[in-house]
């Protein structure tokens, strides 16, 4: 069902104009209407630790003459908690509308809006702001860890340093990853922990990401939060790693493509194959150097339902002389 | 009167008013291709969005332009979600996509795989990226564009701001912007006839290069900024949409006066076909690929493991009943009728423990632990089960506060939520203590 086209905000002088043509020759009455005034429109809380929740009261005053009603508040962001004193405020009434700004997510200057919707006819949706400097009392660096491609069976080991900038006596209480292929050790050098990261030798082939969680005895922060990333390759590397078309309509071809690089020199391709029948492969462009471009095509007569194929690699690689990709559609 | 007044109304709004050339934009993407069904008022989405373009004039007067970060996280879910992305926005006549800190945290070997084969051209005039990666980024594109019979030039420049990466990756070097720039201004003020810049960087950086750089007309300005400003820096109007893509931005330079607006997405707009069709094939791609399975997993809280709801209600039986009449016992089958059940984003707050071992895995291998059970509140309770068979007192466990539940009642899928009301919804009986 086609919905309603919103009035472009040019427009909206002139609706205004036909609209009150419309009261006014309708003749309802106008004279007792409510008028929202705030004391303040912006607040600045100034340096917040993160972790730490702070609130502030924008005080909201009724100067129209009839019953303002508060009829929602709608902050921009999951971290700000806002809540009217009151929903309806007689005329002269004074009421508050205390905002809540939680700052575990962020680090910096922070800008956040909440909007307070009334039936002031004036102002009907007013926009209130707060503003803080997120500082944290505990840091890592670095904040995010870039493993960029590792040789299996090689042994990379890198550091991740976390310390107070306060005068807390800082201790790392646990580290976790939520990733097998990464070993974790803790050691204390000074005021500063050290987190020996390492990847495993038996680490297997392909992309891993994940997070290492710090727990720390800062009641500001007691988790830290390292995201990490990486891929572990041998002679080649493909990607994507499982070929995926999800839906496709019966009787029209789908592409998806192969990125093969091959990070050994010597190592060539020598056969490509896909199966089922209706599995078509063409080569890209050369792009040069380690990149190897292939196009995996499923043809205008695949039959409709499930598709579940594969796609092989034969190379002169001794380490990985075939590489299988898993292929899956679904016709329909 | 008033018929005769909303007659003439629709005959004035059904007149095509976007007939001249339309920059289109919103801030960044983050991924977010669709809004959580949980919400009541749902923003954004490029289903909607499609809706919106579509409404506009012919293609060959937008320009649509996107400003960065397709994607927040890396995994290959937001691998799968980037080229879901980018194949929108091929369907949307998106011309150029200028380059984020998240699209360079996903690798550039996954942009170059992305972009290869794609009619967008990435942008950038201060990230240069190892040619080794066969990735081609302009660091200025220029559309030309017939209107009222005369060509008009408008050339785009795009910038991330250095401070947003801080990280070292051996492949990728950032200039500072305004270095980068000002050759690149120098070169094109008197080739086009308006300059544009894509500024993907804290709204104050943008304002200051609005001041170095007086050239642009219009500074598109985005990074963490949750909702749209529009400010006037001399003769440059600097303006942010907000992120992902809940508020798109409609900018006609040569409309006077003004010639920017803003709208939200909300449902007055209706989702395009198309684009629930793409959605629904990334959520078959997500299944097929069994990414469920692929969830990265912590050890759980505590180091007890999940035990499940029926080893719960063995003691606790009051509460277990009262928790089958609750949502949360049900949280599965909601998501299984919007078939949304093979998205690890989505599952996450509809069962119990999925980003923990011993959590959920799928509804074969785990059924006790679907739904939003005791112990996604209570916390994995195998070690209190221990306890309790012991007779020994179940100290510290089972304490839970309104920060657990706001895991999943955030602002982006509850934005109602508040702890006092909804809490009477799920308070179960008091339990007898025992031994």
């Amino acid at each position: 069902m086609r919905k309603r086209t919103p009035v472009p905000t040019r427009l909206i002088p002139l609706l205004l104009g036909l609209a009150m043509g419309g009261v006014l020759f309708g003749g309802e009455n106008t004279s007792k209407l409510p008028r929202l005034v705030f004391d303040e429109t912006q607040h600045n809380f100034g340096e917040v630790y993160r972790g730490e929740k702070v609130s502030h009261k924008f005080i909201l005053k009724n100067e129209g003459e009839g019953t303002l009603e508060v009829q929602g508040v709608r902050p921009s962001c999951g971290c700000t908690a806002a809540a009217p004193s009151k929903n309806n405020l007689a005329p002269g009434e004074q009421g508050d509308i205390e905002v809540t700004f939680q700052s575990d997510v962020f680090v910096g200057k922070v800008t956040k809006t909440i909007v307070v919707d009334t039936n002031d006819p004036e102002t009907p949706h007013y926009t209130l702001t707060i503003e803080a400097d997120v500082k944290e009392e505990v840091t890592a660096n670095p904040r995010r860890l870039f493993l960029e491609q590792v040789r299996q069976g090689q042994s990379l080991k890198t550091e991740i340093e976390i310390k107070a900038v306060t005068d807390l006596d800082l201790e790392v209480t646990k580290i976790n990853s939520s990733s097998p292929v990464l070993e974790l050790e803790k050691r204390q050098r000074g005021n500063t922990h050290i987190i020996e990261v390492s990847i495993k030798k038996d680490a297997p082939l392909g992309r891993f990401g994940g997070d290492i969680l710090v727990f720390t005895n800062s009641k500001r922060q007691p988790v830290l939060t390292i995201p990490f990333f990486g891929e572990i390759i041998s002679d080649i590397s493909i990607f994507p790693p499982t070929i995926s078309y999800g839906t496709i309509s019966k009787g029209s071809e789908a592409m998806r493509q192969v990125l093969i690089t091959i990070y050994q020199e010597g190592v060539k391709l020598t056969r490509l194959e896909a199966m089922p029948e209706f599995l078509n492969l063409r080569e890209a462009t050369e792009t040069g150097g380690r990149f190897h471009r292939l196009e995996v095509i499923i043809t205008k007569d695949a039959p409709a339902g499930r598709l579940e194929g594969s796609l092989k690699i034969y190379s002169t690689s001794k380490a990985q002389p075939i590489i299988n990709v898993p292929v899956y559609a679904v016709v329909k | 009167m008033r018929l005769l007044a909303l007659i003439f109304l629709s005959l004035y709004i059904s007149l095509p008013s976007y007939a001249e050339v339309t920059i289109i934009f919103s801030g960044e993407e983050s991924g977010y291709l669709e809004p959580c069904g949980c919400t009541k008022e749902p923003l954004g989405g490029i289903a909607k969005r499609h809706s919106l373009l579509s409404l506009q004039g012919g293609p060959n007067k937008l320009l649509p332009i996107s400003l960065g970060d397709l994607v927040g996280h890396v995994t290959r879910q937001n691998e799968i979600k980037m080229e879901t992305m980018v194949e929108s926005l091929r369907q949307m006549d998106y011309i150029l996509h200028n380059i984020g800190e998240k699209d360079i945290h996903i690798g550039p070997e996954v942009l170059s795989y992305i972009f290869y084969s794609s009619p967008l051209e990435l942008l950038s005039s201060n990230v240069l990226i190892s040619s080794s990666y066969g990735l081609k980024v302009s660091p200025f594109v220029i559309k030309e564009i017939e209107e009222g019979g005369t060509k008009v030039k408008i050339g785009f420049l795009g910038i991330l701001s250095p401070h947003l990466l801080e990280d070292n990756h051996k492949d990728i070097e950032i200039i500072p912007p305004s270095e980068a720039l000002r050759p690149l201004v120098n070169q094109l003020k008197d080739r086009v006839d308006l300059l544009i810049l894509l500024s993907h960087a804290p709204f104050e950086e943008s304002l200051n290069l609005s001041s170095i750089f007086p050239e642009f007309q219009l500074i598109v300005s985005g990074h963490d900024v949750d909702h749209p400003i529009v400010r006037r820096s001399g003769n440059t109007t600097v303006v942010t949409c907000g992120t992902k893509g809940k508020h798109i931005g409609l900018y006609q330079p040569l409309h006077k006066p003004g010639g920017l607006e803003i709208f939200t997405l909300d449902d007055r707009y209706h989702e395009s076909q198309e684009m629930l069709s793409l959605l629904q094939s990334y959520q078959q791609r997500l299944r097929d690929e069994d990414l469920l399975s692929k969830v990265e997993r912590q050890a759980p809280p505590g180091d007890a493991a999940y035990a499940g709801n029926i080893i719960c209600g063995t003691c606790h039986q009051a509460a277990f009943l009262h928790w089958k009449t609750t949502g949360h016992a049900t949280a599965y089958e909601t998501l299984v009728r919007v078939e949304h059940q093979y998205d690890p984003e989505c599952i996450s707050c509809h069962v119990t423990g999925l980003y923990y071992t011993t959590g959920f895995e799928s509804i074969e291998n785990t059924p006790l632990l679907k739904g939003v059970g005791c112990e996604a509140c209570h916390g994995p309770g195998s070690l209190h089960k221990e306890q309790a068979i012991k007779g020994l007192k179940a100290e510290g466990y089972g304490k839970s506060t309104a920060g657990t539940c706001q895991t999943c009642h955030d602002l982006e899928h509850g934005p109602d939520f508040h702890f006092e009301g909804f809490w009477q919804k799920i308070i179960h009986p008091k339990e007898e203590v025992k031994g």
